[in-house]
């Protein structure tokens, strides 16, 4: 981070805090959204494939019953926190400390790969053969997922969703964050 | 005995074996025999359980339902003599993709073999697989002496009824149907289920 503020030669406060395990929030927001839109990507081609194939035979709406909270509502914050800062002509200096960005990074990608294994391990199950076994074993995942999932809420919420104090007249690159 | 349904339920396929599989034409054999025979050759296929039924003039030896592979052989133990879906393991890579993306197919198979001297006419109905699997409860273990003392004369005839059941891939186990006609001919099941090999005849 210290060698790319550098390059950009870029001065501010934020060069300072990167040598000191911070890292800027418009950084890690595209990271967290490259993440999470890439295996949602896939979690839901493979879905549609599988529905689209008849796996789910007459279970394929409580599939994607099961399937939609599990990823639209984080979906949906990260979009809106991109949405929001999308029209901002400036760039934010926001900072984050590594280790909560590490932390939501590795929380997502635990998450995410958790609802792909609920699909790919249904038919090395005896009971996940049929579509109503398939849909039962989503189920049981859910016993794991969603408090996971409260977590990653959590920690996108903090990154996406928090508001930022803006100091009138000064541009959005000095303001503190939230999470900062 | 207990009677099989008369005229016996509408079969997937159904194959009336030779004579000379039951021996020379020339020598006098009688139901135990043809009986005798066609145990060996359920042995030689691994069917240890099955169940006799009277028919008229005759009788009824109806094998254990069975899962079996697309291709007619039966699945490998435990999954041959289950009725669940056998799931599907991962160093297999193209079939676990299918199952993946598009399920499991199940066939199972009930192999009805009737000796009577009256000529066989399926009746119209349809078995569910409910009704074809207590065929292997319902029955009696051997067959009647006096059944098993009848000669099998040139007019009677052993005929192997073949039941197919088909659940289609993501289905429920239990929304198993009946194929008619069956996706494999009756002697194929028969070769690829090992019985015609217990007959000794390739």
């Amino acid at each position: 981070m210290t060698r790319i503020a550098v390059q950009r030669g870029s001065n501010s406060r934020a060069d300072d805090l990167d040598t000191a395990g911070f890292q800027g929030l418009d950084s890690v927001r595209t990271k967290l959204a490259v993440v999470w839109f890439s295996g949602a990507c896939l979690i839901l081609l493979l879905v549609v494939l599988q529905t689209l194939n008849g796996r789910y035979g007459d279970h394929v709406q409580e599939a994607w019953t099961w399937l939609m909270p599990n990823l639209m509502p984080t979906l949906g914050t990260i979009l809106a926190g991109l949405g929001y800062t999308a029209l901002d002509p400036h760039r934010s200096h926001a900072m984050v400390r590594s280790s909560f960005s590490l932390l939501s990074l590795w929380i997502s990608a635990f998450y995410l790969v958790l609802v792909l294994l609920t699909i790919l391990i249904a038919p090395t199950r005896p009971e996940g053969v049929t579509g109503k076994g398939a849909v039962e074993l989503m189920h049981t995942a859910n016993l794991w997922l969603g408090p996971l999932q409260g977590l990653v809420a959590t920690a996108l919420g903090v990154l996406f969703a928090s508001k930022q104090k803006r100091r009138t007249g000064k541009p959005a690159d000095e303001v503190s964050d939230a999470a900062d | 005995m207990p009677a099989f349904e008369w005229p016996p339920p509408h079969p997937s396929e159904e194959y009336v074996l030779p004579h000379n599989i039951f021996g020379d034409d020339s020598r006098k054999i009688r139901y135990s025999d043809v009986d005798r025979m066609l145990v060996a050759a359920l042995a030689a296929g691994g069917y240890s359980a099955k169940n006799y039924y009277s028919v008229p003039r005759g009788f009824a030896l109806a094998t254990r339902i069975e899962q079996i592979n697309e291709d007619g052989t039966p699945k490998m133990p435990p999954a041959r003599f289950a009725l669940e879906p056998e799931a599907v393991s991962i160093l297999r890579p193209m079939d676990y993709l299918k199952a993946l993306l598009k399920g499991v197919p199940g066939f199972y198979r009930v192999i009805v073999f009737i000796v009577t001297d009256i000529p066989l006419r399926a009746s119209g109905a349809r078995p569910t697989e409910a009704e074809a699997t207590v065929w292997v409860s319902s029955g009696q273990s051997v067959l009647d002496r006096h059944v098993g003392d009848i000669e099998f004369t040139a007019d009677a005839n052993c005929t192997a009824l073949v039941y197919e059941f088909m659940r289609k891939p993501g289905a429920d186990s239990s929304a198993t149907e009946f194929s008619s006609p069956g996706h494999l001919d009756a002697m194929t099941h028969l070769v690829k289920s090992g019985i015609w090999r217990g007959f000794g005849a390739h």
